[in-house]
């Protein structure tokens, strides 16, 4: 250090200053790293709605791709619907969300079938800022075959969907491997 | 050495450095408090209901339907009838549910109708429930129950009398004057559109609109002293809350409410449209936060223009501290350490004014403007502010120690002054 001359120190000081200002943005990145009760022990399988949509919902049959996976971490693309959970409407701390293949599908008529939807719920609240862009949601998958109880209003087929324990959210780059 | 000498020099120059001090803090301030109000904002809006999963109402747009059901802003189209809420409420897959009925004011405030479903069951913020400040929730047909700002705008106390207006306007020029309300509870203050609203229950509205088919009073009325609840079943109401057991069902049962062959209905999805109209009211928050930026930058400048200006009269000082033996860096240095202690020591007074400000302001904005100021600890993010205007201060300061630097380079012992 007494070898610097007090030019450079104070140099090496700035610059270690302003990179410690700056680096708010770091600091999410490790939040969105190192989040969630499941540890990467696996890598997340990377799964295509071709695959989810092969969920037969109606006949409750699934098929062995998906059940290979279920239960697995897995990382699925899509697109954010978000739902008023217990935190209220504020999408800087998202929990809960459904994710759709299909932007805008909450406005078609019909609704999207169960094997089109996965409900996510986020193991630690999450930052989604701009909810037109696909994103990665990686988490662990659990296929809901359960029936509702029973009605003698049948009107709707009993049935089940998809849900994701959810680890991570990473805005969706176009990349070589799709 | 260069830290004392610094801050005896600041100390020799005591007023000008307390205004420099002093004009960072106030903008400093500025901008955090701005913050604070802007994540407020933001959560008294966003974090006005939750746990809800559909808001159903007459056949209309998204962002309409979530404004005067949640909001109590503008009004419904139509209403729905009140079979089709039974209906709909006794689902399968329905969990809750929470009527609504809109179209009555009191003095400028909305009068909603409702029932103890939205005592039980309506939740705003991180799950927090309505509370009571005193007295009770109704129970008698012209008990009502009204938020803090309506109880503190109109200095209303427990058991006053009421009449409540036809409409929406804040000058009443149909009155349901025959037929007065009692407030039976005033509610805590929640920073959400419900401190504004006068509660009351559905029966109530059915009751006060006896002989008003037409939409005004017609020459005869029923006596209310003879009408019997039972006789009170609402016949309508404006919209509902709904809760599912499982979010999975969200979109199906979105659609079967909007394909509803009874009644044109239409459900939304409170999320999806508060974001969008989020989107509008952004940019409100984008341009606040813009404004407080430049204010401090604007301050961090001036303390560099202040600085530089008393170069002039500090050569001779530099003069003799460079014949003591001070190198030209030595006197760089010396002129960035007073810089950035003037920055350090505005900013903290700011970071404290900031807190103090709008600790003294809480009270009257909350029942001024029904905002409530969520106040915390600083936290991780207000920390990271304050070093990154630190680290722009220390950055601008390298302006005077360069000037100071430039000097003792040229002056010899007797600068030309």
């Amino acid at each position: 250090m007494i070898l610097m001359s007090f030019f450079k120190r104070c140099l090496l000081i700035v610059v270690l200053i302003l990179s410690i200002g700056t680096s708010s943005q770091g600091f999410e990145l490790k939040k969105l790293l190192f989040e969630g009760g499941i540890q990467f022990e696996e890598p997340a399988v990377e799964v295509s709605w071709r695959d989810l949509v092969q969920y037969d919902y109606k006949k409750k049959i699934i098929p062995p791709r998906l059940q290979a996976i279920e239960g697995r971490l897995i990382r699925v693309p899509g697109y954010v619907v978000p739902l008023l959970g217990d935190f209220g409407g504020d999408f800087e701390s998202l929990q809960e969300f459904l994710l759709v293949p299909v932007y805008g599908m909450c406005i078609h008529v019909p609704p999207p079938p169960p094997n089109q939807v996965i409900y996510v719920k986020m193991n630690e609240p999450v930052e989604v800022e701009k909810l037109f862009d696909a994103v990665w949601v990686t988490g662990q998958l659990q296929i809901d075959v359960s029936e509702l109880p029973n009605t003698e209003n049948l009107n709707y087929a009993p049935e089940g969907g998809f849900s994701l324990s959810g680890v991570k959210v990473e805005i969706y780059e176009r990349d070589a491997s799709n | 050495m260069l830290f004392k000498l610094a801050w005896l020099s600041i100390l020799n120059r005591r007023s000008t450095a307390f205004l420099t001090i002093f004009s960072i803090a106030i903008s400093v301030a500025l901008l955090l408090g701005i913050e604070q109000l802007r994540k407020s904002m933001r959560n008294s809006f966003l974090q006005t209901v939750s746990g809800i999963d559909l808001v159903v109402g007459a056949r209309g747009d998204a962002i309409p339907i979530l404004l005067y059901s949640v909001f109590r802003l503008g009004e419904a189209t139509n209403n729905l009838r009140w079979q089709s809420y039974l209906e709909w409420a006794a689902d399968e897959r329905v969990e809750w549910t929470i009527p609504l009925s809109l179209g009555d004011s009191h003095r400028g405030f909305r009068v909603l109708g409702t029932n103890s479903d939205y005592w039980r069951h309506y939740r705003y913020g991180k799950e927090r429930k309505l509370e009571l400040k005193t007295g009770e929730f109704f129970d008698g047909l012209y008990d009502a129950v009204i938020g803090s700002v309506v109880a503190e705008k109109l200095k209303y106390q427990l058991n006053q009398q009421i009449v409540i207006a036809h409409g929406a306007g804040s000058a009443a020029l149909f009155e349901h004057d025959d037929q007065p309300f009692r407030i039976v509870g005033i509610l805590k203050p929640t920073g959400t559109p419900v401190d504004q609203t006068i509660h009351v229950s559905l029966e109530a509205i059915e009751a006060i609109h006896i002989g008003w088919e037409d939409g005004f009073p017609s020459t005869q009325t029923g006596k209310p002293a003879t009408m019997n609840i039972s006789e009170l079943q609402p016949k309508s109401i404006t919209a509902f809350l709904v809760r599912l057991s499982s979010r999975m069902q969200t979109f199906r049962v979105q659609g079967e409410i909007n394909s509803f062959e009874k009644e044109p209905l239409s459900a939304i999805l409170p999320g999806v449209t508060m974001q969008k109209l989020w989107q509008i009211l952004g940019t409100f928050e984008r341009t606040l936060m813009t404004v407080s930026a430049l204010v401090v930058l604007s301050s961090l400048t001036s303390l560099i223009s202040l600085l530089l200006a008393t170069m002039n009269e500090r050569r001779r000082e530099i003069a003799i501290l460079r014949s003591v033996g001070a190198g030209p860096q030595r006197i760089f240095v010396l002129l960035w350490i007073e810089a950035t202690l003037l920055c350090f020591v505005g900013g903290l007074l700011g970071f404290v004014l900031q807190y103090a400000g709008l600790m003294a302001v809480e009270p009257m904005v909350k029942n001024q403007f029904g905002l409530q100021l969520f106040l915390e600890w600083p936290g991780k993010e207000e920390f990271l502010f304050f070093l990154l205007i630190m680290s722009i201060g220390m950055m601008l300061s390298l302006f005077p120690a360069w000037r100071a630097y430039r000097i003792s380079l040229h002056d010899g012992l007797l600068p030309k002054i």
